[in-house]
Formats: structure tokens, sequence, C-alpha cells
């Protein structure tokens, strides 16, 4: 099966207040009623069903998720759709039956499986999950759930262990659990408040912008999320954790159709712990402006031709690059599995980019540059407390992102269990920070200058500059190619010969990660931050990347898919003939 | 051919507000775009469309729902899709693709009556499907010309044109259902052996707007409130039981009262109760008396579907009506009718759930008369012309003819007596010592709005087959014949039953009553059934393929430490 990581700009959640350290919390248990009924059924689950089978339950944790999203949409100045607080919460069991050294969630070889992911959501009509309360109603969800889990682990433990005596040893021979000391921890929780029609108005005129551009031939929305959610844990080592994360998103969007059937599409995303952070309605006003006006000069703009040779990427487009090329491959369940690429399994020790680059991942940072980061938690989705992590010192690797699944060489998890509510947390990103020694750093207009040397050294007629993009995404697993993509949103040609930039449109980055890390000359001043959601095998999550602009001795372009649709027929509708069809006397059954 | 038809104006009455009908921009948007697409859109050597219509759906719904008394999940949504149609061609020969239509060209609108972006959206979806309509007709010419398709019917109805405007209607509910959901599920906190349970309200408002190029407005609205009641648990042996109940009406005022509900909760626990101890069913081949919810489910799954799409279509068939060349044969025993009534209502003169004035094409629904002493008289149509009927009768549903509103009757209804001599002889004659009654019928009653904007892709009907293997029986009894006693058993499912069985009615009793269906998950709709014998059918124990039962006993359990 190929894994394909994403990372996109659209979603996220952003992590909201609370003490600044983890180790200051209280220790006593908490007086919370939903931890209380999770405590209360984890502890009479796990007393009755400790030695109920022949693999014996050794770890026990329930995660409970609760939020009150809601989301207002506008396109052309008009509402969308309404899901007006709209109240939901997921459940997921963690059960491990064995052992740490090999137990029930272990990749399954003989069906090339991860463990499955075992979860209940509130939001369909045949769930008993309460969303709201604790007590019986909770806790009657929480007895059947576990029950469910623990024969299901059961059932794949002895699979595991069949499959292990046929097939061959593996190679990676470490834990599938490590243990952690009790935790106990509760952020405030702050009660989510906005004025929802001031924000409907907001969005609907923001949306309206759009309409000044009559050429924009497709759809454009604008819309204002806030997806509060918080996280209740509690496990068999003791810990209890409530943690709550706020998270308020303006997302501007824009697609368009260029007049050779290429679609074209610009996002602009903003996010806040608070609304109060948003920036006022003019300077909105101005990005919805930028996007539609960079729209129409998309569609005019020729089309890229594929390319290789030397390019910069901005600091945003530098810090998709690291979080697909390297960051995936240093999350330990990609150097773990047997049916994984383990790009960078044996290379600790070793240089594995230029020497100038230090990459640390660090979910316990806040803000970068000002700018408030999508990675930042106090404990992970396996109730570790965050941590920062350096995976490459001056170009050297020295460490994986870990989750409580072991890799070869480590025994504890370091803070990076993450998971999407109802997925099986495994080690993710979290804040990936790239910085480049001082020493390497050059200046905006040297930078350029270098690409233009070395487009010349190239015998290149120009170099690419990406200076915004979407997302990307990358293959880890054995039994597909190790590449990455990234797909830009602006791109230019910068000529060797002094001409004045070009913009142009369909071109999309494709790499492998080892060659293209090599290939890193030089790096800006400059830090830029892309705040984004990250999909993978535990599904999206909140992540950010930070990095300065880098020169590339050599990217890959390719062409972007294209459409076969034809430009409307008629032109857009004129505003201004609403006519009267409406009888004024009507029939009426 | 006949040109645009002569306006058929229904009873006509002025709104309050003549203001009101003025100010209908979602209507002014449809018309407008319409006009200028049947008058400008063409490309090429292509012609512009001959028929457009636009439906659109204006759905907005709350959902309670509260779980052993707790606190009630709120859930609201409110959403509207337009399904545009833009024919190229001629009614003879146009670009409808029937096997395909309908159910995967439904797109968002926006909720806000705001002229200029409902333009825009109606500007690029009828541009898309104009463009879809040109590729199909040709594909369509070209399948013509070299395939043998004899006696080809026109590909679409001329009708008159329908005008219609009525009020919209709003969503309004009553706060006190949050409390009465929360305690009526708190009702199954006195059957701990349950596993789950869970009582929703759902109340639904639909507003539409159809409007098509042959001069048809139809406006209109209607409401769904449902109540649903869910419980399940597992026998001793790990076999899984369910059962639900659900009360479904047009209005929230018609709902039962909390006593009547409250009773209706507890029956269903200690149904549920009793079946986790029931004795498991054995094989059976012999008469079986379906009563209440199981007449209706029966009904609906095994006959009902063939009642609609005696369509023709080329190409390869995705179903094919096993009834469409039978008009005028037995189906049914002589002494049964079954009429379709759109507008049916129950016996306080309320309109029934499921009923509508107007179909998805604009066209007042017919009652009509499907079957006249068990033979076959008609089928329901859509605008796709049949073998049997050049016009629609108002049944299109997604734009196929379909069902809506069954009622089955007997000229010879027969007492619970003469009914228990029926069974009596005919299990004699099988020599069985007792019958099986089959009450309720396996349904889950998810009560969606197909297609809506959370379902944009989904199709509302259930297709016709000859055979089927049914719902298994949830609540089945043993009668016996020596003492009449009834057992409750469990763990039974039929074997395939096809049409032939309902021509094996053997009785029909005196008890109609107005009955909730949603088979294959289509649109929930009522069916006015009484209770049937069949003088015989299969059934079989299930595959005893589930868990056992919970290692740690419930929470409900008076010490659940245990």
């Amino acid at each position: 099966m190929k894994l394909v990581a994403t990372l996109i700009s659209l979603l996220l959640f952003l992590s909201g207040i609370g003490p600044t350290n983890a180790s200051s919390a209280p220790s006593l248990p908490l007086e919370n009623p939903i931890i209380q009924t999770m405590d209360q059924e984890l502890k009479r689950s796990l007393s009755k069903l400790k030695n109920a089978n022949k693999a014996a339950l050794y770890y026990l944790a329930y995660r409970l998720y609760e939020g009150e999203w809601e989301k207002i949409s506008a396109s052309n100045g008009a509402i969308q759709d309404e899901f007006p607080r709209n109240s939901w919460r997921m459940l997921s069991v963690d059960l491990r039956v064995g052992t740490p050294k090999f137990d029930n969630t272990h990749f399954l070889r003989g069906k090339n499986s991860a463990s499955p992911h075992l979860y209940e959501k509130s939001t369909t009509l045949s769930s008993i999950l309460p969303s709201d309360g604790a007590g019986i109603p909770l806790q009657q969800c929480l007895w059947l759930k576990t029950d469910e889990a623990y024969k299901a682990a059961q059932q794949r433990y002895s699979e595991l262990i069949a499959s292990n005596e046929v097939m061959s040893a593996e190679d990676d021979k470490s834990d599938d659990f490590s243990f952690q000391p009790q935790r106990h921890y509760s952020s405030p929780i702050k009660q989510v408040n906005f004025d929802r029609a001031l924000w409907q108005e907001k969005v609907k005129s923001l949306s309206k912008i759009f309409l000044k551009h009559p050429s924009l031939l497709q759809s454009s929305t604008v819309s204002f999320v806030s997806e509060p959610t918080t996280r209740y844990f509690v496990n068999s080592e003791g810990s209890q954790i409530i943690e709550q994360h706020l998270g308020y998103r303006i997302t501007i969007q824009g697609n368009t159709l260029a007049d050779d059937g290429m679609s074209l599409s610009l996002t602009d995303s903003i996010e806040r712990p608070d609304p109060e952070y948003f920036p006022d309605e003019k300077a909105l006003a101005s990005r919805v402006e930028k996007l539609a006006s960079g729209l129409e000069q998309l569609r005019k703009a020729p089309v890229a031709e594929p390319y290789v040779g030397p390019a910069i990427l901005s600091g945003k487009a530098a810090a998709v690059f690291f979080h697909e090329s390297f960051g995936h491959r240093v999350e330990a369940v990609h150097e773990k599995s047997e049916n994984e690429g383990k790009t960078f399994a044996k290379k600790l020790g070793t240089l594995v980019m230029p020497e100038f680059i230090t990459v640390v991942d660090d979910p316990t940072k806040e803000k970068a540059n000002g700018e408030f980061l999508n990675g930042f938690y106090k404990f992970d989705d396996e109730g570790v407390p965050a941590q920062p992590v350096t995976l490459a010192k001056n170009g050297v690797l020295t460490g994986f992102l870990l989750a409580r699944t072991m890799v070869q060489g480590f025994n504890a998890s370091n803070g990076h269990g993450r998971s999407s509510p109802g997925w099986n947390p495994v080690a993710r990103q979290a804040n990936l920070i790239v910085t480049a020694d001082k020493k390497k750093q050059v200046s905006a207009q040297n930078l350029r200058a270098m690409l233009i040397n070395e487009v010349k050294k190239q015998h290149k007629t120009y170099g690419l500059l990406f200076e915004e993009i979407s997302g990307g995404y990358t293959y880890t697993s054995r039994g597909s190619e190790q590449t990455y993509f990234i797909n830009p949103l602006r791109v230019y040609k910068v000529f060797a010969d002094g001409k004045p930039d070009q913009l142009i449109r369909g071109a999309e980055i494709v790499g492998t990660p080892l060659a293209a890390l090599e290939r890193v000359i030089s790096a800006g001043t400059d830090s830029a931050v892309f705040n984004g959601t990250c999909g993978r095998e535990s599904g999206p999550v909140p992540v950010s990347a930070v990095a300065p602009s880098l020169l590339i001795q050599s990217i890959e372009t390719k062409r972007t898919a294209k459409s076969f649709d034809k430009v409307p027929i008629l032109p857009a509708p004129d505003a201004t003939t609403h006519s009267a069809a409406s009888p004024t006397q009507s029939a009426h059954q | 051919m006949k040109q645009l038809s002569s306006i058929f104006l229904i009873t006509i009455l002025l709104l309050g507000s003549p203001a009101q009908a003025e100010s209908d921009v979602v209507l002014d948007a449809l018309v407008d775009e319409m006009t200028r697409s049947m008058k400008d859109l063409h490309v090429d050597q292509h012609k512009s469309p001959y028929f457009i219509s636009y439906e659109v759906k204006d759905v907005d719904e709350v959902v309670y729902s509260s779980c052993l008394g707790s606190q009630p999940v709120v859930n609201r949504s409110h959403d509207r899709i337009i399904t545009p149609i833009v024919k190229v061609g001629e009614h003879d020969l146009d670009s409808t693709y029937h096997l395909s239509t309908r159910w995967d060209t439904a797109y968002p609108l926006p909720i806000d009556d705001d002229y200029i972006a409902l333009r825009r959206t109606l500007w690029l979806d009828t541009d898309h499907e104009y463009k879809n309509a040109i590729r199909v007709l040709e594909w369509k010419k070209a399948y013509l010309s070299s395939n043998n398709v004899p006696d080809r019917l026109p590909d679409m109805s001329h009708e008159d044109a329908v005008v219609a405007l009525n009020p919209l209607g709003q969503l309004v509910t009553d706060k006190k259902w949050i409390g009465i959901i929360q305690e009526l599920s708190a009702r199954f906190k006195d059957y701990p052996t349950l596993q789950k349970s869970k009582v929703s309200f759902i109340n639904r408002t639909i507003n539409r707007w159809y409007i098509n190029s042959e001069g048809s407005r139809v406006r209109d609205s209607n409401n769904k409130v449902s109540v649903r009641i869910m419980a399940s648990a597992q026998a001793l042996d790990g076999m899984p039981v369910t059962d639900y109940d659900v009360f479904a009406c047009t209005e929230e005022s018609q709902l039962p009262n909390y006593d009547v509900l409250k009773k209706a909760t507890e029956d269903l626990a200690q149904r549920v109760s009793g079946l986790q101890t029931a004795k498991k069913g054995e094989e059976y081949c012999g008469p079986v008396l379906f009563e209440g919810q199981a007449a209706a489910q029966l009904f609906s799954q095994i006959m009902a579907p063939n009642f609609g799409f005696a369509e023709e279509y080329i190409g390869t068939e995705d179903w094919r009506n096993p009834l469409k060349n039978a008009l005028g044969r037995k189906i049914l025993p002589k002494h049964m009718n079954v009429i379709d009534n759109p507008q049916a209502k129950d016996s306080q003169g309320n309109l029934l759930y499921g009923s509508y004035k107007f179909d998805d094409e604009g066209i007042p629904g017919k009652k009509l008369t499907l079957v006249d002493n068990g033979l076959l008289k008609g089928f329901c149509q859509s605008r796709i012309p049949t073998r049997h009927g050049p016009n629609s009768n108002g049944h299109s549903m997604g734009g196929h003819g379909v069902y809506s509103i069954l009622e089955l009757e007997s000229t010879q209804p027969a007492s619970p007596e003469q009914i228990s001599t029926q069974l009596a002889e005919l299990a004699k004659d099988a020599g069985l010592d007792y019958v099986l009654v089959v009450s309720r019928m396996n349904d889950d009653y998810q009560m969606p709005e197909y297609p809506s904007g959370q379902h944009r892709d989904r199709r509302p009907f259930a297709t016709p087959s000859y055979s089927i293997q049914p719902g298994n029986p949830q609540v089945t009894y043993k009668l016996y014949l020596a003492d009449g006693r009834r057992e409750l058993i469990r763990g039974l499912e039929f074997r395939n039953v096809s049409l032939r069985a309902l021509r094996d009615i053997q009785a029909v009793g005196k008890d109609s009553k107005p009955q909730i269906v949603e088979p294959q998950d289509a649109t929930a709709r009522t069916l006015i059934t009484p209770s049937y014998v069949i003088g015989e059918l299969e059934l079989t124990p299930v595959t005893p393929d589930h868990s056992t039962p919970p290692i740690v006993p419930g929470p409900l359990l008076k010490d659940p430490s245990r």
C-alpha cells in the first residue's frame, strides 16, 4: 500500500492557552466529571480484563475529543450553508495486549496492515456516544468500546504471533511500547464565544470583492471557521490530562479556468487562537483583493515547461520542502515498519544535508516570527509531554520523532505521538524549524544574484523562483517510489539576461529526498512560517514548518494535471438585469 | 411537435401579501438565468437547449438526540441544492441518459436569497449541464445508428405547464422536545441488560422551487417530523438483537404525546430484553402471518419498487422491472387492490409522512389504482414515457417513476378468528403444530433526505427486482395452534422471496394502519397495510457469526464493579 502524506494550508487547529510548562501542572487527580467517568470505567475494565484471556492486557487508555464547531462560508456575497454550533465527540480506545516488547499493535506483515483504528463518533444516528456530559451514558459507551477493542486485540495478537512464526525475522527489533510516568494536567477551558452575526456580515462582504473581477470564471469562497477541541485523556499509568485547543481560521479561496482549460486555484488562510487577533476588515479586504488579482494574472500567465535547474524556494516553500523531503522520513513510524522505505534508518550520525543546516521539531514553541504556530501543544495524543527534538545538527542526522512505539536505538517517546480524533497516534511532525548557519546566510538580493550565477553556470536561460505554495505530499513506503511533490501557487522565471521576472503557471516540484537535500546551496536571512494540516496514517493533524529562503542547485518540475473544461459559453450574468420574474399574482394550491 | 403547453392553473388564490410573491429572489434568479440560457446558450453547430428545468430544494433541519438520559445534543443544518436539467435535441430524442438520471447532478446553492450569487451559480451549473447534454446526445445518436433498438419510445413526455406558488415554510420547533427526548432515553436505564439505546427527534422543513422552460412555476413546502427510538443488545450466546420504533408525520403537533411515546419506548425496551432470552428459531417452511410494521416492510421490499421504473432504456440496463410487461396480469389475489396516493391522509385528515403535492418534475401527484382485483393496472410514471402511458402521473422521484404512499386493501377482509382458522388449515397441510408470525422486520430508519446538501449523490429510491432476500425478521413469534400461545423467537432470516409469494396471500386482515418504511435506504415514507398471511415461505436460522457477549458486566447493572 502506498502511503501518501499531504500538507495543505486549509485546515488547522491552533493550540491556545494554559500554563507554559507541563511539569508545573498539578499532580493530584483531576476533579472533572468526564475524567472521573473515564477513569472509573478504565479501572473497572482493567481489573476484569487484565488476565481474562491468554494475552495479558497491559495498557489501556481512553481519548475523548470534544468539539463545538461552526463554519460560516460565503460566495459572491451570499451565505452558502449553515451548520451553527454542531457538537461532536470522538472516542478512541488504546488497548494493548501481549508485552511492551511485542503487542497487538505491531505491524501485521502477513496482511500488510497497521493496527486498525477503533473509534466511536457521536454524530451518526446509530452512535450511543453522548455529545455532552459524563456519568452512565458515557460509561456505557466506554464499556462497549473497550470490550470491542479487547476482543479485536486478542484476535490480532494471535494473528501476529502466527505471522511471526512463519515469516522471516524483522530488521528492527525495537519495542512496540514504552511506559511513561503518571501525569496530571488540565489546561484552562475557555468558553468559545464570537459574534456570529458580525462574522456572517464580514464574510459576506469579503466574498463580494470577487465580483469586482468578472473574468474569474469559477467558484470563490471566504469562510470563517471556529474549531475548539478539547481532549480528555486517561490511561492505566494513572495519567489524567485535559487539553483544549482553540482554533479560528479565515480562508479565502478562488478558482478559475485558463482559456486552455487549466484549472487554477489560489488560497490564503489566516489562523488565530482568538478571533480578536484577526486582521481588521480593511486588511482582510486587501488580502481578498490581492488573491483575486493574483488569480487574474495567473490566468494570463504562460504555461510552464518541464524544468530542471537552479531555483529559489521562498521561506514558505522551503518549509514545505523540508516537511515533505525530510520531516516525514524522520517520523519513527517510517523507519520501523518493514513496509516502509526507511530512508534514514541507518544514517544516524551521518551527514544527510549541507553542514550549515540544523533542523528541530519543537511542539512547545507557540510562536515564530510573531506568528502563531499550528503544531503547538502541551501533551501529545498518548499523554506524553511535548518536547523539542533536534533532528539534524549541522547537517548530521541526530534523532527521530518518536511516539510510544519505538524504533531501533531509542527507548522513550519524545512527545510526538499524534493523531486526528479517532485515529491511532503515530510519530508525527509538529513545528519543524529549519535554521541556517549565520555565516551561510545571505540577503535576498545576494540570493537572487547567486541564482543567476548558478543559471549561467548551468547554461540555462532562466531559473525559477517559487514564491507561494499550497502544500505538498510524499511517498515513503517501500513499494512506492521515494518521491515528494510540492504544489506551487506562484512561480516566476528569473532570467539570466536581466529580463523582468515572468509569472508562469502549471509547474509542480517533483524530486527524491536524499538527492534534493544535498543540493541546498545557500539560505536567506529571512524566515517564514507555513501553517497547515498534514494528512498521514494517523489522520490530519495541525502542523507548522519554519524555514529561510533556500537556493537549490537543481530542482525538477513537471506539468500539473490539467482539466479538459472549456470556459463557460455565456458571459457571467449581468448583475444589473434583475427582472421581476415573480408574478405579482400567484396561483396557490 | 407540441410547443409550449398551455398553462395549467390549479386552484387560484391570492397570497396574503403580494409583496411576498414580488420578493421571491430565488424564483427571479431561476427564471432569468433559464430564459437567458434558452435564448443564448449554444456552441458551434449544436443547438440551444430545447428544455431547461431547475429544481431547488432547501432543507432546514434540527436533530435532538439523547442516550440514557444524557443532555440531548442539538444539531442544526441548513442547506440548499439545485438539480438543473438541460436537454438538447427534442422530446423524441434528447440528451437524457435515463440510467444515470439525476442523482449525480445536484449542486450546492447559496442559502441566502441573493440574486447575484444565485445567478452566478446557476450560470456555471447550466453551462456544465449543457456541455454534458451535447456529449450524451451525440453518443445516443451514434449508439442508435449502430444498434438495433426496435420501437424506441420518446425520451420525454409533453405536459401542461403548472403554476402553483405556495407560501414557503419555516422551521419551527418546540424546545419541549429536548426535554422529552432526554426523559424518553432515560427510560432505558431501567433495562440494564440492553447495550445500546438512543432516542432522536428530527424536524425538517423542505422548501422547493421548480421551474421549467415550458412555463411551469412551482413553489411548495412540506415538513417531515419524526421520533426515532433504538435499542440493541446481545443474547446470552452473543447473537445481536436490535429493534427500532419510529413515529413520523408532517406536523410537529401530530406527534404522539409523551405518555404514548413513553409506552412505546418501554415496549421497545421490553421487546429487545425479551429477545435476549428468546429461543432460537428453527428451519421453517410454511404459512407466515405478517402483521403491523412487518406487513408494510415485506410489501415495500418485494413488490413496491416494481410499481415504478416501467421505463425503456438504451444501453446496458442497471435494472429490469419484472412487471414491466405484466399489465393486466394477476400479481396479487383477486380480492386485493393497491392504491398509490401522494396526498394520502390519516384518519384525522393529516397528510402522511412522505406525501407531496408536486413531484420532482413539478407535476401534481395523482392518485392511482395500481392493482385492481389482483390485476396490475398501472405504473407510477415520471416524464419518461412508457409503453403503458405517454404522460407523467406525478410520481417522479429523482427523475424516475417511483411509488409514493401505497395503500393495500382487500374486498374480503378477514376477522382475526378467520385468520386463525386459515392459519390452522395451512399449518395442518404443512404438517406443522405452529405457524410463524412476523410483526417487525429490520429497518434502521436513518430518516435521511435524498438528495440534500449532505447527501447529494444518493438515490432516493429502491430499484426493481424479481426476488430479494428481505430484511431479517426482528420480532417473530411461534403461534401454537393447540392453545393459541405466542412464543417470541430470534435468529431467523428469510430465504429469497420473489413476487410470486405475494400471489400466495391467503388472507388479509381488517387492521389497516399507516406504517413507516425505509427499505434499501431509500427515502422514508408511509405505507398503509393490513396484516396478511402468505401461504408458504421459507425461513432459516441466521449464521451464528457474531462476537461473544461483553466480558465485563455493563455499568448499569446494580453492582457494576462485580
